[in-house]
């Protein structure tokens, strides 16, 4: 009996180790499109700049931490510069005993914090925000988000220069809605996503995003 | 098989040592147990409070304390505890058992008088019985205090002749006196169908286990674990590398006492001695721990950014919280896995930051948004969460307290920009009973394209609340 035609097949474990990156969707379509892989990374740090704060920042987020949440992953928000919504959470699914937020008093103990969180397999996804970080401390969390293989999102001022990460998002308000652009995918034109909020709770009420092919 | 119980008629008074007299406990509004000096005023459990008042004026009143009453069983227990090595709680009262043929004491008339002696001392004023049973001897120490039985004597007999009256089913005296049935004899000679159907299967398996004929499973009794060390070390320690390998090996002895008990730890209390100084240092974990190396990695938390506050010579080390485990390991332990390192995560900021640094979101049910969204220390037990669903209308990020808008030409600026208007007014008027707000809200949008969630209070001023974010 020859086993190679059932060794090809997809779905056959060969005790080969999977060489895909991991991701998960973000559940916006247009946005998985132009983000490698097709969604947002694990194990990676993702730095997002947005112009101002209150443009739907957050928001893009949601449907991937909704999902999180309900798989009873942790959700960590270290140094948020202002206070999260219980009820708003709540609306967009996402369940309040798995929410943790950390107040560091100085730079250096957010430092901490946000390598302490990122590096910890039991935590499903990491936000932390700096005024301003070093490329040495960058490249410091970043080693510590693969070595955990969860989500990490980095908040940053829209002046800081280029950092060294695989994935920086700049944020902009538009009038048609939030426009994204995706660093160094440069053959990708910037995606414009209209009334984000609303679409981001249904998105996360739903699970509609569950479905939602690239492309 | 023998039992001995002791049954403390006036426990809701023990739970209050050094009361004052004339006293009483009270349960909802009627009193519960009162002293002799209030007995002596005429009043008597079951009356009520207000008509006490009336009979005693200068009576002292206190609402029962279940938790000090707990304490004061488990101190009578740790005394029984000396005579016998299987000792229950059953409140109002401790029962321990001993075997028939062999006691270590002479007989268990002796053990009793010795017990007096003790309990005595331990200021509890106890009625003790002996019986085959342990619900028969919790029996015969509320109605005939002193009452030895053995299996020898003919005590099935003896059980049948007690009246009626004296069974703890008070609410049923009533219809034992209808039925005309005196003693409990009568009771169990009655058909058992008949009798549960009457009086409820409690009264049926309160019959099987007062003349044996139903096992008595009670869960037994053990003493507390309390681990205590006292360290002085020849050369004073300061640094934080000195401290941790000072307390190494006090900490595997502890791991050794948990083990041997097969218990847990969930806090450490350390004083921190020298210099004529006294620092004292809680550390706290999440989950207990089996293990107590695991304290170390948190003194290291806890001193990695201070250093030690003086040279430390002496450290007085207590364990205080340890409690039986509970559960068992699972087969595929991965998800454990994640919630100890979840747990461990916890401990580490909270020991570097301070358990208040580190919150857990709370939805409380209140219209202000102010109110509805609390931060509490993170802990397993956090106050429950208010459940319903909201509509997803309003901002993720919240001011808080909100900032005052300026005002010009009876329009908000938000720095110095004019404000364009989406939605609204939405209205939100509340909390008359502490800080009554009536507010206007508004969704606009600011010249660079934020989203904003403003509000007009009742003088006509702007506050901003939210970001969209």
């Amino acid at each position: 009996m020859q086993l190679t035609p059932a060794l090809v097949q997809a779905g056959v474990t060969r005790g080969i180790p999977d060489r895909a990156p991991r991701i998960l969707p973000t559940g916006f379509a247009d946005l998985d499109a132009c983000l490698p892989n097709h969604g947002w990374p694990q194990g990676a740090l993702v730095t997002l700049q947005p112009a101002v704060s209150g443009i739907g920042e957050l928001q893009l987020l949601m449907p991937a931490l909704a999902r999180l949440s309900q798989e009873a992953r942790y959700l960590v928000w270290v140094a948020p510069p202002h206070r999260l919504s219980a009820p708003m959470l709540v609306a967009h699914r996402i369940a309040l005993e798995r929410v943790l937020t950390v107040r560091p008093q100085t730079h250096k103990e957010a430092l901490w914090s946000a390598y302490q969180a990122l590096s910890s397999v039991s935590v499903g996804a990491v936000m932390c925000w700096f005024s301003a970080i070093r490329h040495s401390e960058f490249r410091a969390l970043a080693r510590a988000a693969a070595q955990g293989g969860q989500l990490g999102f980095c908040f940053l001022p829209p002046v800081m220069s280029a950092q060294v990460a695989r994935l920086r998002l700049v944020l902009r308000p538009v009038p048609q809605g939030l426009r994204i652009d995706v660093d160094g995918q440069s053959r990708h034109a910037p995606v414009v996503i209209a009334d984000i909020h609303r679409k981001a709770s249904v998105l996360c009420r739903a699970g509609a995003w569950r479905r939602g092919s690239p492309g | 098989m023998l039992w001995l119980a002791v049954v403390v008629p006036d426990l809701p008074l023990l739970a209050f040592p050094g009361h004052p007299s004339p006293f009483a406990v009270t349960e909802g509004r009627r009193l519960l147990a009162c002293d002799e000096a209030a007995r002596s005023h005429g009043l008597s459990p079951g009356m009520s409070a207000a008509e006490s008042g009336v009979l005693c004026p200068d009576l002292c009143l206190r609402h029962r304390d279940a938790e000090a009453e707990g304490r004061a069983l488990s101190a009578l227990a740790s005394i029984l505890y000396r005579v016998s090595p299987h000792v229950c709680v059953r409140s109002p009262g401790v029962v321990a058992r001993f075997t028939d043929q062999v006691t270590p004491f002479r007989d268990i008339g002796h053990v009793m008088s010795n017990l007096r002696e003790d309990l005595r001392e331990a200021g509890i004023t106890g009625m003790m019985a002996c019986a085959p049973t342990a619900e028969a001897a919790m029996l015969y120490a509320t109605v005939l205090p002193g009452q030895i039985l053995t299996r020898q004597d003919k005590w099935r007999d003896h059980v049948a002749r007690l009246p009626v009256t004296c069974l703890p089913f008070p609410q049923h005296v009533g219809l034992f006196k209808e039925l005309r049935l005196r003693t409990l004899g009568e009771c169990m000679a009655l058909p058992r169908a008949g009798l549960v159907r009457r009086f409820g299967a409690e009264m049926g398996a309160f019959f099987d286990r007062l003349v044996g004929a139903r096992a008595e499973i009670f869960a037994p009794w053990r003493p507390p674990v309390v681990f205590s060390r006292r360290l002085h070390v020849s050369y004073a320690l300061d640094s934080e590398e000195a401290l941790l390998f000072a307390l190494r090996r006090p900490l595997a002895h502890l791991t050794q006492v948990l083990r041997r008990h097969d218990a847990v730890a969930d806090q450490l209390t350390l004083d921190l001695i020298g210099e004529g100084q006294t620092q004292t240092q809680t550390l706290c974990l999440t989950t207990p721990a089996r293990r107590g190396e695991v304290f170390l990695t948190l003194v290291r938390e806890r001193f990695r950014s201070r250093n030690l506050p003086f040279a430390v010579t002496d450290i007085h080390m207590r364990c205080d919280v340890t409690v039986a485990r509970e559960g068992s390991l699972t087969l595929w332990p991965e998800g454990s896995v994640r919630a100890d390192e979840w747990g461990a995560l916890v401990d580490r900021l909270r020991a570097r930051l301070g358990s208040s640094s580190v919150c857990t979101v709370r939805w409380h049910a209140d219209h202000r948004p102010e109110k509805a969204t609390r931060e509490w220390p993170w802990s397993l037990s956090v106050p429950a969460s208010c459940s319903e669903v909201a509509e997803a209308h309003h901002p993720l990020w919240l001011i808080d307290p909100p900032e005052r808008l300026g005002v010009a030409d009876g329009q908000p600026r938000w720095q110095g920009e004019s404000l364009r208007f989406l939605e609204g007014p939405e209205r939100i008027e509340s909390g008359w009973w502490d800080e009554a707000v009536a507010r206007e809200y508004f969704v606009v949008r600011a010249v660079r394209g934020q989203r904003l969630w403003i509000f007009r209070g009742r003088e006509d001023e702007w506050f901003l609340q939210g970001y969209f974010a």
